[in-house]
């Protein structure tokens, strides 16, 4: 147990480093998965963040605001210049109306919002349809109040709009946890792990292990040993988290699907950790090599970012990232897909983490054959 | 021995290709990929033309006031159709084909226009105000039968008016609403605040007790903070460089960071300042191993990167809302805020505010560092 043990003594020297890895990881990934939901415009729904700003202060204009946030969500921003500009830029809001001195009479409105998008013309269609309903019934004869009860008869469309099958939910806190922590797990054992493997993997230490009296077979176990039971513990800690912010919900029904994926994920990741290590890198290029892997693969694989926005072409480099397969494997068991996508694209990752294996068996065998060469 | 200190490190730094790669490669190789992934990705936002979706409509008159409807429906700016509708016979078919990047399937039921769709997105939720202007119409046309034709007249004037009263408000000349270029505005800021690991590595070869480098120089004759001084000097000019190489690629594949280059570039300089200080700073602390150090400057780079937005754009509204202080605090933000200012705003004082921000963070680590550093006896290495 010799080289079991050392990986553990070298994990221990490092244990500073290793405490601070984990706890940045940790947090970053503890927020991101509590605020990580906002950022899906498009699972929202039909409610859009506004602000109405009333300088009328008449029945009408009282009944208009009275529409429009019993449709969207209100946000209290300030009526500043710069702070609406900061926060349509930051998407905090999406349309700003300004209901003008006078309103009663003339009917005048303006707004802020970001020029042509969906959330806006949304937004606007209903202020438009509200002011000509409400402005036909008050020509055609009735009160304020009745025109106000009568338009917003003539525009509820309820029961008019149905779903074909379930409707789409908001996906929960767990699917942005078990996402991002592709990105955590990269960046965590590539930091921790791959520094210890390739102490073993220098020349001079390899030269005097070889002539050393253990075989080459019990040498690689106890190896392999020691990462699986680091790895194991890294990816254990990150559930004990998981079950302690969703109060065990983990392990409850499809939920539990969730460690099963992010297992196998595991298991890529201390592939790609082998294939790093196989070469003989520095701390800092290591650092550099899972800064742009973590990186890359998030951005790319969707996690970051919503797959929404890429392009066709993007889709389909995305599609080689395991993080795509692992966004899929989660997204499947909270939207529609159901267990047979998931199994697919657990199984995808599967093949990746073979693949990754074999790329590390094999460049450890050519870079050993370069050595004794 | 300033120019001789100056020169050498600058050439160490130069030949270091770990410092190269944060500030330039690191840079261009993820300034790229984000460009690829979500360069365009504000165009997702703007409004599509052609939605795809199936109409099947028994009830003649709904499908002969649905079809006048439809035609009259065409988006503002381009004068390009909303809908691209592809009729079917029957019910059923047209459930089937509501599948993938068909939005909607329009049909009618008891003389009634209804839909049907995948989920509750917004182009889904447009379709539903086709239904409800509509149902609207018909509603109102209802109550209205009731009362006198002068009275109708007025009323259907007032339903059918093409005039607007929603008059909209421009924010200025360059306001500009593409949230996602805060990712490009972070990317610059991180390659500023990588500068810290250079400025650590710096550090730990001025110290004897960490680096043999350290021993050597703590035996010369050149005075500590002439070589502090040159080297971090040297550095900064070099990293800065780089940094201004990595923006120019990005300006070369079509970034839009506004039309303040020079402002750019000084915050580019101030940037790359208060990352190799703050470097200077962490490197200066006690006796902790170059791991450890190295650590905390990762620690320090990426946590402030990830409030700024890094990862999550939300990030920095929330910080905004709920934790206003680390926000003037934080390097990375100021940095983004900075660069933000300049491609927003027409004056310049929020980004003098931040640039001022940035200059006083930088004296304090400065300052910190040399207190930290100063004086050092080394009895025993």
């Amino acid at each position: 147990m010799q080289v079991f043990k050392t990986f553990f003594k070298i994990l221990n020297k490092q244990k500073h480093q290793f405490i601070i890895y984990i706890s940045i990881f940790g947090v970053l990934l503890g927020v991101l998965s509590n605020v990580g939901g906002n950022e899906r415009k498009e699972f929202q729904g039909s409610k859009m963040d506004i602000v109405v700003f009333d300088y009328d202060n008449s029945e009408e204009s009282k009944y208009l605001m009275e529409y429009l946030y019993s449709l969207h969500n209100k946000v209290n921003v300030k009526d500043d210049r710069e702070e609406i500009q900061d926060s349509l830029y930051w998407q905090v809001i999406d349309y700003v109306l300004y209901i003008d001195e006078g309103y009663s009479e003339t009917g005048k409105l303006s707004n802020i919002k970001r020029d042509g998008t969906k959330a806006s013309i949304y937004v606007e269609e209903q202020i438009a349809a509200y002011q000509k309903s409400f402005d036909a019934y008050v020509a055609a004869g009735y009160s304020s109040k009745e025109a106000y009860e009568k338009t917003i008869a003539a525009l509820d469309s309820n029961g008019l709009v149905g779903y074909k099958g379930k409707s789409s939910v908001e996906l929960p806190k767990q699917y942005y946890y078990f996402t991002y922590m592709t990105y955590i797990l990269i960046m965590l054992l590539m930091n921790v792990m791959a520094p210890i493997i390739m102490v073993f993997n220098k020349k001079e230490i390899k030269d005097r292990n070889s002539v050393a009296p253990m075989t080459i077979k019990s040498r690689s176990t106890q190896l392999i040993g020691a990462t699986a039971v680091l790895s194991i513990a890294v990816w254990a800690a990150l559930i004990i988290v998981a079950a302690i912010m969703f109060k065990g919900q983990v392990f409850v029904g499809t939920n539990a699907l969730n460690l099963l994926s992010s297992f196998v994920f595991l298991l890529l990741t201390v592939g790609l950790v082998c294939i790093v290590s196989s070469f003989n890198l520095k701390a800092p290029t290591i650092s550099m090599i899972s800064n742009i892997i973590a990186l890359g693969m998030a951005f790319l694989g969707g996690v970051f970012v919503p797959m929404e926005i890429f392009s066709d072409g993007i889709l389909k480099i995305a599609r080689f990232m395991p993080t795509y397969w692992q966004v899929k494997a989660t997204e499947s068991l909270y939207v529609d897909g159901g267990l047979d996508t998931f199994f697919k694209c657990v199984g995808i990752e599967a093949l990746f983490a073979l693949a990754f294996m074999a790329i590390a068996l094999i460049v450890a065998k050519v870079m050993k054959e370069r050595r004794e060469g | 021995m300033f120019w001789h200190n100056f020169k050498y490190t600058f050439l160490i730094t130069l030949r270091s290709k770990d410092q190269i790669f944060w500030s330039l490669i690191f840079t261009v190789i993820l300034g790229t990929l984000f460009y690829s992934t979500f360069g365009n990705a504000y165009e997702f936002e703007q409004l599509q033309s052609n939605i795809p979706v199936v109409v099947y409509l028994d009830d003649e008159e709904v499908q002969k006031n649905f079809s006048e409807m439809i035609e009259g429906i065409s988006i503002v700016e381009s004068g390009e159709k909303l809908l691209a509708v592809t009729y079917v016979d029957s019910f059923e078919e047209g459930k089937e084909l509501l599948v993938d990047d068909t939005i909607g399937f329009f049909y009618s039921e008891e003389g009634k226009l209804k839909l049907m769709v995948n989920g509750n997105g917004i182009q889904e939720s447009i379709l539903s105000t086709i239904v409800a202007n509509y149902h609207q119409i018909v509603t109102i046309m209802t109550d209205l039968s009731s009362k006198n034709p002068e009275a109708q007249m007025a009323a259907i004037e007032k339903l059918f008016s093409e005039t607007s009263n929603n008059e909209g408000i421009s924010l200025g000349k360059k306001a500009n609403m593409d949230a996602y270029s805060d990712y490009f505005f972070n990317l610059i800021a991180m390659s500023c605040l990588f500068a810290s690991f250079a400025g650590v590595t710096f550090t730990i070869n001025n110290q004897a007790n960490l680096s043999t480098i350290g021993a050597r120089k703590n035996v010369s004759n050149t005075g500590g903070l002439t070589q502090i001084v040159a080297g971090l000097s040297a550095i900064w000019i070099l990293l800065s460089v780089m940094t201004c190489i990595a923006f120019g690629y990005l300006l070369l594949i079509g970034v839009n960071f506004g039309d303040e280059i020079p402002r750019i570039i000084l915050t580019i300089f101030v940037g790359n300042m208060v990352g190799l200080t703050s470097g200077f700073f962490i490197g200066s602390i006690g006796k902790l191993s170059e791991g450890v150090k190295e650590a905390i400057a990762v620690a320090y780079s990426l946590i402030s990167c990830f409030m700024s937005g890094l990862m999550l754009q939300l990030m920095k509204p929330m910080i905004h809302m709920y934790c206003p202080i680390f926000e003037k605090i934080n390097p990375a933000a100021r940095l983004c805020d900075a660069l933000y200012s300049l491609k927003v705003y027409e004056n310049y004082d929020r980004f003098n505010e931040n640039i001022i921000t940035l200059l006083v963070m930088t004296v304090i680590f400065t300052l910190g560092g040399f207190l930290l550093g100063r004086r050092k006896q080394y009895a025993s290495i």
